[in-house]
């Protein structure tokens, strides 16, 4: 306790003096960032267009696009116009991504180097929000349908009305461009995405990212150094983002301003590690001007400007050029074969004489059947393998409950003075502990989870290829452009047509969105740590008590009567999770299947009703047309 | 001990002291403190109140004050808790009501960066006080003086009566215009 000796400290009023008030110091500051505004204003850098594809390849992407809308396929048609428009519009767009609360805003408020974007401890950003180049500064906010609603100006209380918060139980829609006058946007046609975090929120939020990773050419992850690298990042990165296709990635670590400065080498250090553990060749960066990390050893990781050059080197890369014409050219190829196909099952059944007409369509019919019950098996073998995975979930949990319980008792009989332990160790001790289960256990279920999909892709794309006589496998080109992903199973998650897609593996596809739920370990894990801290305070002062056996003996059995329930607590949380992971693979083979049976069933009824020498004509027509297209895009 | 920089401290953490998350509902944020010297120690008083954005800009509603938290210096550990809705000075106060908005004349032209500065300022100037207390050195005048006229600006005019119920003496010697 501290005796205040001038009491009547508050009673006095305050001397006056002569210094001026710090105030003009604030007004010095206001001044020198209006100036900053208004140098910003003047200068209009033009953009720097890093990459350019051949003219040739451009006109023959529109012109298929055309062909296919003339010969009816019009939906295939609005396929390839827009990968055409994608092309044209060669903004690079870099999407910062991450859960809720994962510093994303600040992240690239620090990159723009003003506030830009609403930041706080709750779920702000309500709407997905592109940063683009424009003057001057404004936020123009779109409904869900792109309609521009409302154009406000870019200041920080016109975000109060954005805000998540403000939508009580109704999620918003639509979302936000915000366009700023910041030069280096402006130079490069640079595009930022600001994506709400997905954390604890809703499918439809998981989906809105979803559409904004579509049309990105970069990722950067912001991962918080105070939870690394849940099973949720992990899964997101994998297949989210590198399934995409998304050419250009990088972990954007924040908040290791809260890691101990001794501490922080070793948490970069552990990020890596883990890293490669998980076999993810991903560069990581530290955006933070201001952050000490002694030992030198990760200084060129740190720093705004290597954010800002890894995003230049990425736009200047060789390979871009590259991989933009091998991506359009594999998309095109894809939407084309999906035509190819479809005429190629109408053909046959036109061609057909008129007795083995009615034969063939009863045969698809009955080939229908027979995969519709093939799959059913499929969904209930997974069902099954779901509750083996949450058993050996639980299993491992409680083993780990076990050991963990044991080694903090062992340290215990060992510590001098174990009233300090409890105080200053335990909740440590504990975290730790959790992190590293959570760790083993994230790992386990994505194997399980992985070796599960591959099952299911495997037997899915096997009677797709019995059904349609396509070469799924030819398809898959899009490892080209991905080379560190070696999952086949996760590769064949985006192919562009429906009922092409439909058929394949999309079920990977919505794995992410399950575990963008919040569908796992980390966050539960977390919060029972935050327990320990307030339980071990209350037993603290009835240790003060006792003296020195009592107290470790108190102590063991204080262990021993907290774990097991936080980890119970922990693993009850994330059985109920790994069903949601497995239901949404079931729910989306479901979808599948039905969208496929559909289009399937739309064919046959289409042949029949067009079956005269117009209509084969016209097939045949169609399949020359698509051939010739192909020939465009080898 | 290093009494620098308590009060910026204690704010920096305040929403993750268990204290506060046990007692104060969600919604409600710190306001400024008052300091006060009873017993010959000196508390800080953490008021503790509700905005509510209505989406127009500078029509942000701020209720009263509704509760206190009160922290010996410089251990900073809880020794009063406070719910103004049962005290008889408060008996007819709405609480749900709002008594002004956010932002107040004195801080319009201020951006969000200029008003978190003030913020960091006034917190600091309590740091400046705080320590000279403690430690029982002089404070400076001219530091005293910058720190009353940031606090005068920063803190809500519709706020101002409570903070006179909070403490008469430091509401006279900072915050009376
Ligand atoms: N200490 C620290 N806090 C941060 C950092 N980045 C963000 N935060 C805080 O984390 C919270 C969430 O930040 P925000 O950018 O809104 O996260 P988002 O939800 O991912 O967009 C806010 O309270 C930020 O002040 C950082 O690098 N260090
Ligand atoms: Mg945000």
């Amino acid at each position: 306790m501290v005796k205040i000796k001038n009491t009547g400290f508050f009673k006095k009023t305050v001397e006056h003096a002569d210094n001026a008030p710090q105030e003009t110091a604030s007004v010095q500051e206001q001044q020198a960032t209006d100036a900053k505004e208004q140098s910003e204003q003047t200068e209009e850098p033009p953009i720097q267009r890093v990459v350019r594809l051949p003219h040739e390849l451009m006109q023959n992407v529109k012109a298929t696009a055309e062909a296919l809308n003339k010969t009816g396929f019009p939906g295939l048609a609005r396929d390839v116009a827009s990968l055409y428009r994608k092309v044209l519009d060669e903004h690079f767009t870099v999407a910062v991504v991450g859960e809720f609360n994962r510093g994303k805003s600040t992240l690239i408020n620090r990159v723009l180097g003003r506030e830009i974007l609403p930041v706080s401890d709750l779920p702000t950003t309500a709407l997905f929000t592109r940063i683009t180049f424009g003057k001057p500064g404004k936020i123009k906010v779109y409904d869900k349908e792109g309609k521009e609603i409302k154009e406000l100006p870019l200041a920080g209380k016109s975000w109060e009305g954005l805000k998540a918060a403000n939508f009580g139980e109704k999620e918003p829609e639509g979302h936000v461009v915000v366009e700023t006058g910041d030069p280096w946007l402006g130079k490069y046609g640079i595009d930022i995405l600001d994506t709400p975090g997905a954390g604890d929120l809703e499918e439809r939020r998981a989906q809105v990212i979803e559409r904004c990773l579509v049309g990105a050419d970069a990722a950067f992850v912001a991962i918080s150094a105070t939870t690394m690298l849940s099973l949720t990042e992990q899964s997101f990165i994998r297949h989210k983002i590198m399934s995409r296709g998304i050419p250009f990635m990088a972990i954007a670590l924040t908040k290791l301003d809260e890691v101990p400065v001794k501490d922080r080498e070793d948490v970069i250090t552990f990020l890596y590690k883990k890293l490669e553990s998980l076999k993810l060749k991903i560069p990581v960066v530290i955006a933070d001007d201001s952050i000490e990390i002694p030992g030198g050893k990760y200084d060129s990781i740190v720093g705004i400007d290597k954010l800002k050059s890894m995003v230049l080197s990425w736009m200047c890369h060789n390979e871009r050029q590259e991989l933009m014409r091998k991506w359009l050219v594999t998309n095109v190829r894809v939407i084309l074969n999906s035509a190819a196909a479809m005429i190629a099952r109408q053909k046959e059944i036109i061609d057909a004489g008129d007795a083995e007409r009615e034969k063939l369509i009863a045969k698809r019919n009955a080939e229908l059947s027979k995969v519709h019950e093939q799959w059913e098996t499929l969904r209930e073998g997974l069902r099954k393998r779901c509750q083996m995975c949450i058993d050996e979930f639980k299993a491992k949990a409680a083993e780990y409950g076990n050991m963990i319980t044991e080694t903090l008792q062992h340290e215990v009989a060992r510590v001098p003075v174990p009233k300090d332990w409890l105080e200053n160790e335990y909740s440590y001790r504990v975290k730790r502990e959790l992190s590293a289960m959570s760790l083993s256990l994230d790992n386990f279920v994505a194997k399980q989870v992985t070796a599960d999909l591959r099952w299911l892709n495997g037997e899915m794309s096997r009677q797709f290829k019995e059904m349609v006589g396509m070469e799924v496998e030819n398809l898959m080109a899009k490892e080209d452009f991905r080379p560190d992903v070696n999952d086949k199973a996760i590769r064949l998650a985006s192919l562009k047509d429906q009922s092409v897609k439909a058929t394949v593996v999309s079920s990977a596809l919505t794995l992410g969105a399950a575990l963008m739920l919040g569908a796992s370990g980390a966050a539960p894990l977390i919060l029972a740590t935050m327990g320990v801290g307030t339980g071990a305070n209350i037993i603290s002062r009835k240790l003060l008590e006792k003296k020195g056996e009592q107290q470790r003996e108190t102590l063991k059995k204080l262990i021993a009567g907290q774990l097991p329930q936080i980890i119970e607590e922990a693993s009850a949380d994330s059985s109920v999770k790994i069903k949601i992971i497995y239901n949404d693979i079931i729910n989306e083979a479901f979808a599948t299947e039905s969208r496929w049976m559909q289009t399937q069933r739309t064919l046959i009824r289409q042949s029949v009703a067009s079956s005269g020498g117009d209509a084969a004509a016209k097939v045949s027509q169609q399949a020359e047309m698509v051939e010739s297209l192909k020939k465009l895009f080898i | 001990m290093d009494y620098k920089s308590l009060i910026t401290e204690l704010y920096a953490g305040i929403k993750k002291r268990p204290e506060v998350k046990a007692v104060i509902p969600m919604g409600y944020v710190p306001g400024y403190p008052v300091l006060t010297i009873r017993n010959e120690q000196l508390i800080v008083a953490v008021p503790f109140l509700r905005y509510k954005q209505t989406g127009e800009i500078d029509r942000t509603i701020v209720f009263p004050i509704r509760y206190v938290m009160e922290f010996v210096v410089p251990e900073l550990t809880l020794v009063c808790f406070r719910d103004l809705s049962v005290e008889e000075a408060f008996a007819d106060t709405d609480f749900d009501k709002g008594t002004g908005f956010f932002r107040h004349d004195a801080v319009k032209d201020l951006d969000r960066n200029g008003y978190a500065a003030l913020r960091a300022r006034v917190l600091a100037g309590f740091d400046i006080i705080v320590k000279s207390l403690v430690e029982d050195t002089v404070c400076d005048a001219s530091k005293e003086n910058a720190f009353k006229n940031d606090l005068q600006r920063a803190v809500e005019p519709s706020l101002l009566g409570y903070y006179k119920a909070l403490d008469g003496d430091f509401y006279s010697k900072y915050l009376k215009k």
